[in-house]
């Protein structure tokens, strides 16, 4: 009952947004169906540039994040150390604001010895560095449970230690690198606070359009591009959550 | 088949972080043999094994196989290969490809043959394309040797590999385990902690003890000339009487006082089928097991027996 009572105080907001981007009106009274704003978010060239923005944000940082996460997580299983990861949950729970302003300390303090500028790949870096402790922690996990005589057996049928690596752990990361990749992903299409410390004026996200669209006021077109984010979100975390259980 | 050393350690000695796992151990495994390494638990068997495997460096001596040193090469150069204890198969390939991985690694030729010969061997055919988690236990572990025995190593290294089969089957794949030893002739080096194992498939025994080889022989030797009191004891039941070893069946139990006997009191029985063993506590308080054909004599708890032995049954050990 409780339960029930969490999850619709969790979801009704989201079913509410979501039927009301179909609504023929403007206002929040019911006037018909319609697919008006979705046809008019088409229309709209800083919502999709912004979106196209976070996509590639999102990927790159992903593919990073993956990378350098799998091969930590990797590491730390082989050689485990509590400070390291220590520190990687110290930094899954510092506040969102703090990483950002620290990022952006960072970054100035980086340009005073190279001559860049916050942009794309800024963005790119932080949300990387963010998300990758997601996947550290996830790729850990698995770790746990894998055999270390399997890799004993790859080098005992004559496979070197890469080769060892490459095709007998890996694989059997496979799951759970995907569901990580999927977890970096949608903290990084999302995020606000750091992005809009460390972006650039090219880099203008979906997350920090819609902010400063629901500042100017109510808009229906909001409804229907979080509706979009939200199925697609949901899909990628179901896919992660299957995966991760396999 | 030459009778001369396939493998040899040479005063092998590896410590892990101040702890002597194995201490100056020496060994010549002949060729085509079936060699086990017995212990318990901690006695630094599987360490020995792991050493000549190349999964642990020795911290003193020299390995030594086909006449090269060994020592300081990688797992993957070593012409020895490993039946691991939980078998180790590769849960995302087939059996099939857990049985080709080797041979693509060594770049070898004729791999479907060579892959089809090792199947039929060790009774696979037609299982190729599972995958582990589905085989039984007996399978998975015919995986795991055929997996090493298609590479053809010089010597084939086996970890405990019965010990995760239930007892039921232990005893079958016993047989078949030797019977394939034999009929391939490939030298075997088996870890185990199990003595009646070791007795029924070894060529020869090496018995270890805190890092260290107690005592290497045939199995009648080991069982009827131990070295030593632990040898004595791993090996079989012993009775210790007046500070002589003496197995059960070379006790003897009458109602009546002989030559030299000991009295006892029957203190239990303890009934193995074709024989029964008979505990009794001596008058000195000792405690002795005797061996007695079931039928032979009922003698009961509380009852008092005299035990007699033949002088040249005695094994005189030191401490």
């Amino acid at each position: 009952m409780y339960a029930l009572g969490a999850y619709a105080f969790l979801h009704v907001p989201l079913l509410i947004l979501a039927i009301f981007s179909f609504n023929a009106s403007r206002f929040t009274v019911w006037q018909g169906f319609s697919l008006h704003w979705y046809a008019a978010l088409a229309q709209d060239r800083e919502l999709i540039e912004s979106a196209v923005n976070s996509l590639i944000i999102a990927l790159a940082a992903t593919a990073l994040a993956a990378i350098i996460g799998t091969l930590a997580g990797y590491a730390l299983w082989k050689r485990g150390s509590v400070w390291i990861s220590g520190s990687l949950y110290l930094s899954l729970v510092t506040p969102e604001i703090i990483t950002g302003v620290s990022l952006l300390a960072f970054f100035q303090w980086i340009f005073r010895y190279l001559h860049l500028r916050l942009g794309m790949h800024t963005v790119i870096l932080a949300h990387a560095g963010f998300s990758l402790a997601y996947v550290v922690v996830v790729i850990l996990a698995r770790m746990r449970t894998f055999d270390p005589a399997l890799e004993e057996a790859a080098l005992d049928l004559g496979a070197t230690e890469f080769a060892a690596f490459r095709r007998v752990t890996i694989p059997f990361l496979a799951p759970a690198i995907a569901a990580a990749a999927m977890l970096a992903f949608t903290v990084s299409i999302d995020d606000y606070v750091i992005t809009s410390l460390v972006a650039g004026v090219d880099s203008q996200t979906l997350p920090m359009t819609i902010y400063a669209l629901a500042r100017r006021g109510v808009n229906p077109m909001l409804n229907a591009v979080s509706t979009i984010i939200v199925v697609l979100l949901g899909i990628v975390v179901l896919l992660s959550e299957r995966l991760r259980k396999a | 088949m030459g009778q001369e050393n396939v493998l040899e350690l040479r005063r092998v000695s590896k410590r892990f972080g101040g702890q002597l796992a194995v201490g100056d151990v020496s060994l010549s495994v002949p060729r085509g043999a079936f060699f086990s390494l017995l212990g318990p638990s901690g006695c630094g068997k599987t360490t020995t094994l792991r050493l000549v495997a190349g999964f642990e460096q020795p911290d003193q001596g020299e390995i030594w196989l086909n006449g090269s040193r060994l020592d300081g090469l990688p797992p993957y150069r070593r012409n020895v290969n490993t039946v691991f204890q939980n078998y180790a198969l590769f849960p995302h390939l087939t059996v099939q490809g857990n049985i080709e991985f080797g041979l693509r690694h060594k770049a070898a030729n004729g791999i479907a043959d060579r892959v089809r010969r090792v199947l039929d061997q060790v009774r696979l055919a037609g299982k190729e394309s599972r995958s582990p988690a589905q085989l039984s236990g007996g399978e998975r572990q015919r995986v795991a040797l055929a997996r090493a025995l298609v590479l053809e190593p010089d010597v084939l290294l086996l970890d405990e590999p019965l010990s995760a089969l239930d007892p039921q089957l232990r005893k079958q794949v016993r047989a078949e385990l030797k019977e394939l030893q034999r009929r391939v002739g490939v030298t075997f080096l088996f870890v185990t902690h199990d003595q009646e194992e070791a007795l029924a498939m070894s060529d020869y025994i090496a018995v270890m003890s805190r890092g260290a080889v107690e005592q290497i022989g045939a199995p009648e030797e080991i069982y009827h000339r131990p070295a030593t009191r632990f040898v004595a004891s791993f090996l079989g039941t012993m009775n210790w009487i007046g500070g002589v070893g003496l197995r059960p069946e070379a006790l003897r139990m009458t109602r009546e006082a002989a030559v030299n006997s000991r009295r006892g009191v029957v203190t239990g029985k303890t009934f193995l089928g074709s024989v029964v063993y008979v505990e009794s506590q001596l008058e000195n308080g000792e405690i002795c097991s005797a061996q007695a054909v079931n039928g032979a004599a009922n003698f009961t708890p509380g009852e008092v027996v005299h035990i007699s032995w033949n002088e040249s049954d005695e094994l005189r050990l030191p401490e």
